[in-house]
C-alpha cells in the first residue's frame, strides 16, 4: 500500500495534467481589394495629313493643354477631316477604377514611326522620330503623369508629341505603336 | 491500521500546496493584425503573409507600400503560485477560419502558420500542439506571430474586408523541465 502511494505521488508530480483551461482571442485579418485599372482607348494620336515646303524641314507639335502646333516648313494639309485628309489630335484615354484613387500613366519620351510609301513604289519610306510625347490628365492637368479617379472612378488623360519630318521626306503614311502603362500609384 | 494512517498523511501532504495556491489560468491576447495589404485581383487571386513576414502572390497586384505583415498573439500563463521551478507548457492552439464577403467581394481565410516551433501549416479548424519551453516564474508568456493565405474572388467593385481571426489555446498540461 505504502508502494502504490508513493508511486501515484511521483506521477502527479512529473506530469501535471489540467483540465482543459482554455482561452480565446479574436484577431483581425484585413485586406483592401480595390478594383482593377481598365483603360480604354477613345483615340489615337495623330498629327494629321502633312504638307512639307520643298527643301525645308518642318514639325507638327500636338501640346495636350494647348493643341496642335506646325513647325518650319510643315503645315496642315486640311483643316478638317474627310476625303482621305486626317486633321491632327491628341490621343485619348479613358481610365475607370477604384474612385478617389491615384493612379500614373507610363508612356516613352519618344518613338520611331515607320512609313509606308503612298505611291505604291517598293522603296522604304525613312522612319520618323516623335518625340517630347507628354501627358495630361484631366483631374490634375498640371501634375503630369499623375491624375485622380473622380467619385465614380473615373477620369480621361490625353497624350501629344512632337513629329519631325526631315527635308525631302517622301509622301508616305506613318505608324508606331504608343505602349501606354497605367497603374495605381 | 499503521499503513492507511501513512497513506493519509501522504494524501494530506500532496493536498495541502495546491488547496493554497490559486487555480493556474491561460489566457490569450491579440496584438497585432494579420494585413494582407492593398491590391487588386481581376476575377480571383490568393495573397500569402507568412509568420516570418514573407508575402507572396497569386494573380493579385499590390498597391502602394507594402503593409502586409502577420498577425501577432501573446499567451499568458499563471500557475497561481510562485514555486520556483522551471517547468514547460504543453498547448493545444486552434486557429478557426471564416470568410467574408462585402459587395462583390469575397475573402477566405484558408489555412495559417505560425513561427511557434514545431506547428507547421494549419488548415481552418486544425489543431496542433506545441511546448512552452523555460517557464520558470508564476507567469509565464509566449508570444508568437500568424500568418495565412487570404483567397479572393472578386465579382465587381473592390472592398475592405476585416475578417474575424479567432483564435482558441487550451493548456493540456504544465510538465517540470
Amino acid at each position: 500500500m505504502i508502494r502504490a502511494a508513493v508511486l501515484a505521488g511521483l506521477i502527479a508530480a512529473s506530469f501535471v495534467p489540467v483540465a482543459a483551461w482554455a482561452a480565446s482571442a479574436q484577431g483581425q485579418a484585413e485586406a483592401t481589394i480595390i478594383e482593377p485599372l481598365v483603360v480604354t482607348r477613345l483615340s489615337d494620336l495623330d498629327f494629321g495629313t502633312v504638307t512639307l515646303a520643298p527643301g525645308t524641314t518642318g514639325s507638327v507639335t500636338i501640346d495636350p493643354a494647348s493643341g496642335v502646333r506646325f513647325g518650319g516648313g510643315a503645315s496642315a494639309a486640311c483643316l478638317s477631316g474627310g476625303d482621305g485628309c486626317a486633321v491632327a489630335h491628341a490621343s485619348r484615354f479613358a481610365v475607370r477604377g477604384e474612385a478617389g484613387r491615384d493612379y500614373a500613366v507610363s508612356a516613352p519620351a519618344g518613338l520611331m514611326a515607320s512609313g509606308t510609301l503612298l505611291d505604291g513604289s517598293p522603296g522604304i519610306a525613312p522612319d520618323l522620330a516623335i518625340a517630347s510625347i507628354r501627358v495630361r490628365t484631366h483631374s490634375r492637368p498640371n501634375s503630369g503623369v499623375s491624375g485622380t479617379l473622380d467619385g465614380n472612378g473615373r477620369d480621361i488623360f490625353d497624350i501629344g508629341g512632337a513629329l519631325i519630318v526631315p527635308a525631302g521626306t517622301p509622301a508616305a503614311r506613318y505608324r508606331a505603336i504608343l505602349p501606354v502603362i497605367v497603374t495605381y500609384s | 491500521m499503521r499503513y492507511r494512517s501513512l497513506i493519509g498523511l501522504a494524501g494530506a501532504a500532496l493536498l495541502v500546496p495546491a488547496a493554497q495556491a490559486a487555480a493556474p489560468t491561460i489566457s490569450v491576447r491579440a496584438e497585432q493584425d494579420l494585413r494582407f495589404g492593398t491590391f487588386f485581383t481581376d476575377t480571383a487571386g490568393t495573397r500569402t503573409v507568412s509568420a516570418t513576414g514573407a508575402v507572396t502572390g497569386t494573380a493579385i497586384v499590390p498597391v502602394g507600400a507594402n503593409t502586409a505583415g502577420p498577425a501577432q498573439f501573446t499567451i499568458t500563463y499563471d500557475r497561481g503560485n510562485n514555486a520556483n521551478r522551471t517547468y514547460a507548457l504543453q498547448v493545444q492552439l486552434i486557429m478557426t477560419g471564416v470568410s467574408l464577403k462585402v459587395g462583390g467581394v469575397t475573402g477566405v481565410l484558408s489555412s495559417f502558420d505560425t513561427d511557434l516551433p514545431g506547428v507547421g501549416t494549419l488548415l481552418p479548424g486544425q489543431a496542433a500542439v506545441f511546448t512552452i519551453n523555460g517557464c520558470r516564474r508564476q507567469i509565464c508568456t509566449q508570444t508568437f506571430r500568424v500568418g495565412g493565405r487570404l483567397d479572393v474572388t472578386r465579382a465587381n467593385g473592390g472592398a475592405a474586408l476585416a475578417l474575424a481571426l479567432p483564435l482558441t489555446v487550451v493548456l493540456i498540461a504544465e510538465v517540470p523541465a
